[in-house]
């Protein structure tokens, strides 16, 4: 796998300036149109919200996956508040619930945690598995040398 | 301790055994002769004449004499038997002599008692012996029996060796004497004729006329006093028989009587041939340290000291006393020519004054036998001085050498130095034509070629008799127990392939072109071919010998196990003894090129893995960029699908 390029670490950068014009965009217009809502909408994806601008892992990946936690653990007050609650302060207050606030917020770290872990569990069952390829390639080198009587040494591998 | 053979060997000619315990001494002709015993009583007695190893039976008088020859020690057969020291050692049959050597019985023999016991029954057998184109050549007091007083002599034996080889220089004409003893010939009935003359007079004066005379003395007054001359000075015989032995000792092979005319002495003594007496000259020439008053002697004198005879020759010296001291010029003035072109030749080599001698006794002699470097030959003793040669003379080989790769030998006799064009032999050609061939061994395959009773001159199989491939396979199945390196070296490689048919002749060359790390594998395959060509029985040594030579063939199989599996097969193959399969199972081409291919498979399989290894290696760090990213797609994958999973669990009633 080639290291990305400096090429495609710009075109990330103007993808991510978009995706934040277009969320402020979004988010102004549904300000606009329903800031009772809105306020605390932003409050529950706030960590998501962030994590959107201070990610510069290629596509966004963790804060999509933090944004989607947050989302799937959102739908069920969203749904109940808007049609219970009315007003900004009522919805702040059915919203923004410590429990709530927590809830989704969990899901927020659960889907950042996630995302740290993933990689260690492959890097692990990966390194597991070539591990046992290396060793049964180097069996099998070791069976044809000896059958065939060919040069002891192997060629050297390069470091990267 | 002597050494023991592995084989009981046959007996000769299917029913004769030798008894090497009992030598019978005298009986031989110069040769051990032993006892020789037959189960069948009607051959009477027999002996067996053991053959010397540098001097080769003659093999054509084996083979034409069929049937019992009367007075005459007649071969009855011939092949290997026991030696003395307990090794092997090949003897020539032959009928067992009557009584006592006639030289052991010191008389003086009467007239008559000649005629009739001696010249006439010889004149019979010299006359069979001529009807099969056979010479005798060793008639001499100690090769001729006597039964009993008053019974005809016995001839003894002649074919053990080659022609005249133990001839005294008495017995032989002055032609013949100067010839290596080896070298003499197969001659002409006249030949046996002179001697049988020389033998009677032996036996009429009771004594050697010339005893206490060197060969060279005796050679010397023959050419200069004519040879019945020299041999009856100061002697008194009746004029019967000095007729007839004037007749017999003639110069002229051509004037001395034949066998036939033996049978009737009044008719051989009435016989007389003109002959000039050579010409004397009152001032003698020296040459060296001989004094020589005619040309004969003077040619003589030439072949014993060539340097000097050199110098002569290319000052004039010998043409100026041909001319003024013998009143020869047309002979003079041959020797002027030869020497002045030997003068004029402009880029002269080491044999250009060989040349001129050989030439210039020629001139003076025409019967002289050819004369180079002081060794004088008969074409047809070629063979006879070869053996000797190789197997004893240093010199005598470099001489040979010289005489075949130089086509000294064809060149004297095409140009014919008595005006006549003699044939030369085709076993001197076939010689000629493998000493040139370049070949390192080329001298000593025409010497197997020209000599085909001698055994291998190897050392290693000295205490062997060793005459075909046969018996040189079982003679290497003993060695082979002992032997470490190469048992075929450069004499073995040359005796194969001398002993050989010429059409498998190819197959060996390559053996004499091998050296070094290629040899082991040519002389496996000859030694396979070899067994197989002359299906020669089991060979369990020299099997266990080929599996130690093959290793280095079943060491270059690449294939681990199949050298394991070899080498188990070459061992129980070993043990039957049977070369070929061992030899085509290391040398089997198809399954050679299956473990090439299995070879080449495993590199690039090996290729493939380090590859790969360096593959892993490499990929490490770039793959756990590589994981995170696909964890993040994952972990937004699984976001994406609550994210679905909620959305219709509220918008589902």
């Amino acid at each position: 796998m080639k290291p990305p390029t400096v090429q495609k670490t710009r075109s990330g950068g103007v993808v991510r300036a978009l995706v934040c014009l277009l969320l402020a965009l979004g988010t102004g217009a549904m300000l606009a149109l329903s800031p009772d809502l809105t306020v605390p909408l932003v409050v529950l994806l706030l960590p998501g919200l962030v994590t959107l601008l201070i990610d510069r892992s290629p596509g966004l990946g963790l804060a999509r996956a933090v944004l989607l936690f947050q989302a799937a653990a959102a739908i069920g007050p969203v749904q109940r508040a808007f049609y219970a609650c009315a007003g900004l302060h009522g919805c702040m207050e059915q919203l923004c619930r410590p429990m709530t606030v927590l809830a989704v917020w969990l899901a927020a770290a659960a889907a950042w945690a996630l995302t740290e872990l993933v990689p260690v569990g492959l890097r692990v069952w990966q390194d597991a598995r070539l591990r046992t390829r290396r060793t049964d390639l180097q069996a099998r080198r070791a069976a044809l040398v000896s059958e065939w009587g060919l040069d002891e040494a192997p060629a050297e591998p390069r470091r990267g | 301790m002597p050494p023991t053979l592995s084989t009981a060997l046959p007996p000769i000619a299917g029913r004769f055994t030798v008894d090497p315990t009992k030598p019978l001494p005298d009986a031989g002709g110069g040769l051990p002769a032993f006892l020789a015993a037959s189960p069948n009583a009607a051959d009477g007695g027999h002996i067996a004449i053991a053959v010397a190893r540098d001097a080769s039976p003659r093999l054509d008088a084996l083979h034409r004499i069929r049937d019992h020859i009367d007075n005459l020690m007649t071969p009855s057969g011939h092949g290997l038997g026991p030696a003395a020291d307990g090794g092997e050692a090949y003897y020539i049959i032959c009928t067992a002599p009557p009584g006592p050597l006639v030289s052991a019985v010191p008389q003086r023999w009467s007239e008559k008692a000649l005629v009739e016991q001696v010249l006439k029954p010889t004149a019979r057998t010299l006359l069979t012996l001529q009807s099969m184109r056979l010479t005798h050549r060793a008639i001499r007091p100690d090769n001729v029996f006597l039964e009993a007083p008053g019974q005809p002599i016995t001839l003894g034996a002649a074919w053990t060796g080659p022609p005249a080889m133990l001839q005294p220089a008495l017995f032989e004409t002055p032609y013949s004497a100067m010839c290596a003893p080896v070298a003499r010939g197969e001659g002409v009935i006249a030949d046996d004729v002179y001697a049988l003359g020389v033998l009677m007079l032996c036996l009429a004066i009771g004594k050697s006329p010339c005893a206490g005379m060197t060969d060279d003395e005796i050679i010397r007054a023959k050419l200069e006093y004519g040879s019945f001359v020299a041999v009856s000075r100061g002697l008194r015989m009746p004029g019967f028989l000095t007729d007839l032995l004037s007749g017999m000792l003639a110069e002229d092979p051509d004037h001395r009587p034949s066998p036939q005319l033996l049978l009737d002495p009044n008719a051989a003594r009435a016989r007389r041939v003109a002959s000039s007496p050579p010409r004397r000259s009152h001032d003698p020439l020296t040459i060296g340290d001989m004094q020589v008053f005619d040309a004969r002697t003077l040619a003589f004198a030439m072949f014993r000291s060539e340097r000097r005879a050199v110098q002569a020759l290319r000052n004039g010296a010998i043409s100026d006393w041909l001319r003024r001291g013998l009143g020869n010029a047309g002979v003079a003035q041959q020797i002027e020519e030869l020497a002045r072109r030997r003068r004029s030749e402009t880029r002269p080599d080491i044999r250009s004054d060989a040349k001129l001698v050989m030439w210039a006794i020629a001139v003076l002699d025409p019967r002289m036998p050819l004369c180079w470097r002081g060794l004088a030959v008969r074409p047809d003793g070629m063979e006879g001085l070869m053996a000797v040669a190789v197997q004893q003379d240093v010199r005598a080989v470099s001489i040979v050498y010289e005489i075949f790769a130089h086509d000294v030998l064809s060149v004297w006799l095409a140009r014919g130095a008595d005006g006549r064009t003699r044939p030369v032999p085709p076993a001197v050609t076939l010689c000629q034509s493998l000493v040139q061939s370049g070949l390192p061994d080329g001298m000593l395959r025409a010497f197997y070629l020209m000599n085909p009773l001698l055994p291998c001159a190897d050392p290693a199989l000295a205490d062997r008799w060793v005459i075909d491939v046969p018996a040189l396979l079982r003679a290497l199945d003993d060695l082979a127990a002992t032997a470490k390196e190469a048992l075929i070296n450069d004499g073995i490689a040359a005796f194969i392939a001398a002993r050989c048919h010429n059409e498998w002749d190819r197959l060996f060359d390559p053996l004499l072109d091998q050296t070094g790390a290629d040899l082991w594998q040519a002389e496996a395959k000859t030694l396979r071919q070899l067994q197989a060509i002359y299906r020669v029985g089991p060979l369990p040594q020299l099997a266990a010998w080929v599996v130690r030579r093959l290793r280095p063939g079943v060491e270059s199989w690449r294939n681990r196990t199949t050298r394991q599996e070899m080498a188990a097969r070459l061992q129980d193959l070993a043990r039957a003894g049977d070369l070929r399969p061992m030899i085509d199972l290391v040398f089997d081409r198809e399954r050679r090129q299956a473990d090439e291919d299995g070879a080449r498979s495993a590199i690039d399989e090996v290729a493939g893995i380090d590859a790969e290894l360096a593959a892993i290696a490499d990929n490490n760090l770039l793959r756990s960029r590589g994981m995170r990213h696909s964890s993040t797609t994952m972990v937004g994958g699984l976001g994406l699908s609550l994210l679905i999973v909620h959305l219709l669990g509220a918008v589902a009633p």
